[in-house]
């Protein structure tokens, strides 16, 4: 069966992964680029320097080399194994598979990297009178930082954070290098069997999926344009 | 003894040593002008007082309780200098008001924190209504009721330099410091904060300490003046004894080239 329906049924069903590795991407790599951006901050120099070695890495080597790294490495030397999931439920069961999960740890740690840096691009942006303004009206550090500095981050750096977003929906077709099951992993077995167009269907998800997060990451920044930092 | 008693504040950074003893003495109710040329640790001062700076040593005593000594300040808790930061207030030459809040809310803001504080403490606090209605008479003292909604960047520097003042009235400092306050202010606005701040004296008796390069203002709303030069107090009297009857050399010549830049 290779109709238009068939095929688009397939590639849904790769898309479905590719969705769950950007989503939980997300949700997890930001508010952890965030303590790592604090970690790298922080005035404990063995920590800020551990910190910028770790950054250092993940930056510097291939997204692809940290999924085989994770996937495989703790097997080889520890024994260790991605847990499988047994909820009963099977779609998530079969969703969820160990390289999945492999994949989103290793896509986590990196993209905090990146996050990371951006963050603390941000936080050093905003002018020192913010902080000192806050102090001396009395405020908690934890308030100023998040009633006074946050929003004003948030602001600056939506654009650099724009661009990160936009890389990790294509980048999640790298999970495929450990055989996850998505999106460009079901083109490449049609393409595989024959089959040319499934590929350039495929980039139509992708495509059409950024373009949303464009008009998405716009719209947040047009609703933060009543204020000037 | 004083209200306010600055001893002997000695602070540098790195190998330059911006204040190099410096002290006053002031009364409740009283306005101190610091003047002096740029360079001499005027904006130091009134940052140590304010605890945004350590001191290396020398201390501050308000109405009898020392709340600044050299000697300990650097191994103070976060905690204690929050409470004793709280006795002052300081106006910011470059305003530092919070962006995203419009000037009502960046007045309400260290106010609804202090009471939520307060009343998780189990102390008496103000209601949420009560808070507002406080923030409307700040507004109103700096003459900006109208301006309430706006957000900083729809302000004039003026505008929002009034509503600075307002912010730091907010927690009641017993003493309020201003840190040349019209300094970033294009020339036609400068007018309508000192006339604030003025009226700060005049109607609220508020203790203040002004850094400033005004000086006919600084001669017109000081009970006393503070010649700072190279760290110390170069002379301290009223304007009368600066302006008019001191024979300090110092003096005479920051007060000629003063005057000189006022007419060129």
């Amino acid at each position: 069966m290779t109709t238009f329906g068939s095929i688009t049924l397939n590639l849904l069903n790769g898309f479905t992964s590719s969705l769950v590795l950007f989503f939980l991407t997300l949700l997890f790599a930001l508010p952890l680029g965030l303590m790592m951006a604090f970690c790298s901050m922080s005035k404990f120099k063995p920590l800020s320097i551990l910190m910028k070695i770790i950054v250092w890495v993940l930056r510097g080597t291939p997204l692809m080399l940290q999924i085989f790294v994770i996937f495989y490495v703790p097997g080889i030397l520890f024994g260790f194994t991605w847990p499988i999931m047994h909820t009963g439920w099977e779609w998530f069961d079969t969703v969820f598979s160990t390289r999945l999960i492999a994949a989103l740890v290793a896509f986590i740690i990196n993209y905090a990297a990146y996050f990371s840096e951006i963050y603390r691009g941000g936080i050093q942006s905003i002018s020192k009178g913010q902080y000192e303004a806050g102090h001396v009206l009395g405020m908690t550090k934890r308030d100023i930082f998040f009633k006074v500095i946050l929003l004003q981050v948030i602001k600056r750096i939506i654009p650099p954070m724009s661009n990160e977003v936009i890389t990790l929906v294509k980048d999640t077709s790298l999970a495929n290098v450990i055989a996850v099951t998505e999106l460009m992993y079901e083109a490449h077995l049609l393409l595989t069997k024959g089959l040319i167009w499934p590929i350039f269907y495929a980039g139509v998800f992708y495509l059409v999926f950024n373009g949303v997060v464009t008009v998405g990451l716009g719209y947040l920044e047009k609703k933060l344009d009543y204020f000037k930092v | 003894m004083a209200f306010l008693e600055v001893r002997e504040i000695y602070k540098s950074f790195g190998k330059s040593n911006i204040l190099n003893g410096v002290g006053f003495d002031l009364e409740n109710g009283e306005v101190l002008s610091i003047i002096g040329s740029s360079g001499n640790g005027k904006t130091t001062l009134l940052r140590c007082i304010n605890f945004l700076e350590t001191v290396d040593s020398g201390t501050v005593t308000l109405n009898g309780e020392l709340l600044l000594d050299g000697e300990s300040s650097k191994k103070e808790k976060e905690s204690e200098i929050r409470e004793k930061r709280l006795h002052f207030g300081l106006v910011f030459q470059q305003f530092n008001l919070f962006p995203q809040y419009t000037a009502f809310n960046n007045i309400k803001l260290p106010l609804e924190l202090m009471e939520k504080e307060r009343a998780k403490k189990g102390l008496k606090s103000l209601t949420d209504g009560d808070i507002d209605k406080e923030v409307h008479s700040l507004l109103k003292k700096v003459g900006l009721e109208a301006k309430k909604d706006l957000y900083p960047c729809q302000l004039s520097g003026g505008q929002q330099q009034r509503v600075a003042i307002a912010r730091a009235m907010a927690l009641k400092p017993d003493v309020l410091c201003f840190d040349e306050p019209t300094s970033a202010l294009d020339p036609e606005l400068t007018g309508e904060v000192l006339k604030v701040i003025r009226e700060l004296k005049e109607k609220e008796k508020i203790t203040m300490i002004i850094v400033t390069h005004e000086m006919e203002f600084a001669k017109n709303i000081s009970d006393k003046i503070l010649f700072l030069s190279r760290g110390t107090a170069g002379e301290i009297g009223t304007p009368k004894q600066l302006f008019e009857e001191s024979d300090n050399p110092e003096i005479r010549k920051f007060l000629k080239t003063y005057s000189e830049e006022q007419t060129i």
